[in-house]
């Protein structure tokens, strides 16, 4: 507990820079929603008509005239991408920044085996997620009551589930991937949650390479796609919760043997 | 009780060595010195000890405790100073202290500020403001408040001042008689040769000496001054010779007689034979072997 304790502690600033940037952002985005709603009506015809650029961002199945439209399509790329560079950098950074920092000799040195440190890091990243996740869902619930619109529940709570799982995800194959690094390597975490979200722009756009959905948590997680069908895509999210076991798998067992220099 | 024991212990990072075939024995109530220079594999050897690294081959035991398999059960019973003094940056002084203790699960806050008071340490300031020996401090608080049966201290004194120097070896001193065994690897040989009781010497990855500090200064090896002669006869077992404005100045390794025998009848006006120091010792085991 103490090194869970410790581990939020420290990154309690990042967590409420990213966390009050995002939700911040997404509350403003739905406070302007009440006065471009009319104009917002004439323009849905034409979004669906643009074809390709419509596709990429859900505009051709979501209508963004409702508030819950409006928020899964504008706060929702915000919430997506920001959630997911949050969790990247945390997860890239939770053991790679023990060798980097020169502080691992000084964590392993206490009485405790590797895998109990991993594992504790790995809970703490959870919760970072979790709690980021939680400002988010509270900034979007604050936006609709103080707009005065009714909430769909059942739709927002599971777009914002999908989102969590989204973020977790995420945050694991950087936890995993920053195993084998030396030093943490916040670029390469931002850089892989840009890619997976660009990945299910193009899984939107093209039919042809649709078997990508299955690697990016960005496809399960789009509020175009939950808003829609009015459900999970809990195949997917299966598929990318085994990933994500499957990388965490590695990344124990590798850090486990890692000479600690 | 053998405290720590190797048994051709070898660590290789890739193709470089880090140690050969170490075979080394500590006992308990020890204090040993484990000298030698940078890249040598002190410090691969006791991070291979604390389970901070892998062994590529050959046992090894602290506690008698398998140091591949039971590492948790060893650190609990180990105080351990690295090289570098490294902590979270952000954090405070007296908050990386507790974050140590609480990571042992012990409440050593009487130890703890004993230790902070002995040493002069403000435990307001955060880890970044710090000096180097402030940073060293910390980790010999961090070390020593659980009170450990073992101290494993990688060149404990770099950066700490010569009062504080004093201060720690002090404290060292009281934790060695109230049954604590002390490793400590260093380049300051005078520490070795003040506070150690046995001293081992490596080399290129491999224990090369380990004798009692005490038998290596009394080592055939004399420090020989002589003073009054212009040319010094031809001797058999003279290293480190030195001609200065006092006289000739070398280490002897032959025969004390042979030594008298040859300087009969030179005009010498003062001659001081003395045991070396470790430095000279350790010198001439890195230039000879």
């Amino acid at each position: 507990m103490t090194l869970i304790k410790h581990e939020i502690k420290a990154n309690l600033k990042t967590l409420l820079i990213w966390g009050l940037t995002v939700g911040g952002m997404n509350f403003l985005m739905m406070l302007i929603f009440p006065s471009v709603k009319e104009q917002m009506a004439g323009m849905v015809e034409m979004y669906a008509n643009m074809g390709s650029f419509s596709q990429a961002f859900g505009m051709d199945k979501i209508n963004f005239t409702t508030p819950l439209g409006f928020y899964g399509i504008e706060a929702g790329a915000v919430l997506s991408l920001g959630g997911s560079m949050f969790a990247a950098i945390l997860g890239t950074g939770m053991l790679a920044k023990e060798e980097g920092a020169l502080t691992a000799e000084f964590l392993f040195t206490t009485p405790h085996t590797r895998t109990y440190h991993i594992a504790l890091k790995a809970v703490a990243l959870g919760l970072l997620v979790l709690l980021f996740n939680l400002l988010a869902i509270g900034f979007g619930y604050g936006s609709f009551l103080a707009i005065n619109e009714t909430l769909e529940g059942n739709e927002f709570a599971l777009y914002h589930l999908a989102q969590l799982c989204m973020h977790l995800q995420i945050a694991y194959l950087c936890f995993a991937v920053s195993a084998v690094l030396k030093r943490s390597a916040m670029g390469l975490g931002i850089g892989l949650a840009i890619l997976l979200y660009f990945v299910q722009i193009f899984v939107n756009i093209s039919d042809k390479v649709e078997f990508l959905k299955y690697f990016t948590p960005f496809y399960y997680s789009d509020a175009a796609e939950i808003f829609y069908s009015g459900e999970l895509q809990l195949n997917l999210m299966f598929i990318g919760g085994i990933t994500t076991i499957l990388f965490l798998v590695f990344g124990f067992t590798y850090y486990r043997k890692k000479d600690l220099l | 009780m053998k405290v720590i024991e190797t048994k051709n212990l070898t660590k290789y990072y890739g193709k470089s060595r880090g140690i050969l075939d170490l075979n080394l024995d500590v006992e308990e109530g020890d204090i040993f010195g484990f000298i030698g220079p940078n890249g040598a594999g002190k410090s691969t050897t006791i991070r291979t000890l604390l389970g901070l690294i892998s062994a590529s081959s050959g046992e090894g035991t602290v506690f008698g405790m398998d140091i591949h398999t039971e590492t948790k059960n060893i650190l609990k019973r180990v105080g351990y100073m690295p090289g570098e003094a490294n902590f979270y940056q952000s954090m405070r002084v007296r908050d990386m202290i507790k974050l140590s203790a609480d990571l042992r699960k012990k409440d050593c806050q009487k130890k703890a500020a004993s230790l902070c008071d002995r040493l002069q340490l403000d435990t307001n300031k955060k880890i970044e403001e710090l000096s180097l020996g402030n940073k060293k401090k910390v980790s010999i608080v961090c070390a020593l408040q659980h009170e450990p049966d073992l101290y494993i201290l990688d060149e404990p004194t770099s950066g700490l001042d010569p009062l504080m120097q004093q201060e720690f070896f002090q404290l060292l001193k009281e934790e060695n008689k109230r049954g604590a065994t002390i490793f400590l690897s260093s380049h300051v040989l005078s520490e070795i040769q003040n506070y150690c009781k046995h001293a081992g010497i490596v080399k290129d990855g491999k224990l090369i000496m380990v004798n009692s500090v005490s038998e290596m200064s009394k080592s055939n090896t004399k420090r020989i001054l002589i003073q009054g002669i212009d040319q010094l006869p031809a001797l058999e077992g003279v290293v480190n010779l030195e001609q200065s404005k006092e006289g000739f100045q070398f280490l002897y390794q032959g025969n004390m007689p042979d030594l008298i025998e040859r300087l009969q009848g030179l005009p010498i006006q003062n001659m001081n034979i003395s045991d070396p120091t470790l430095e000279e010792i350790f010198l001439h085991f890195y230039q000879d072997k």
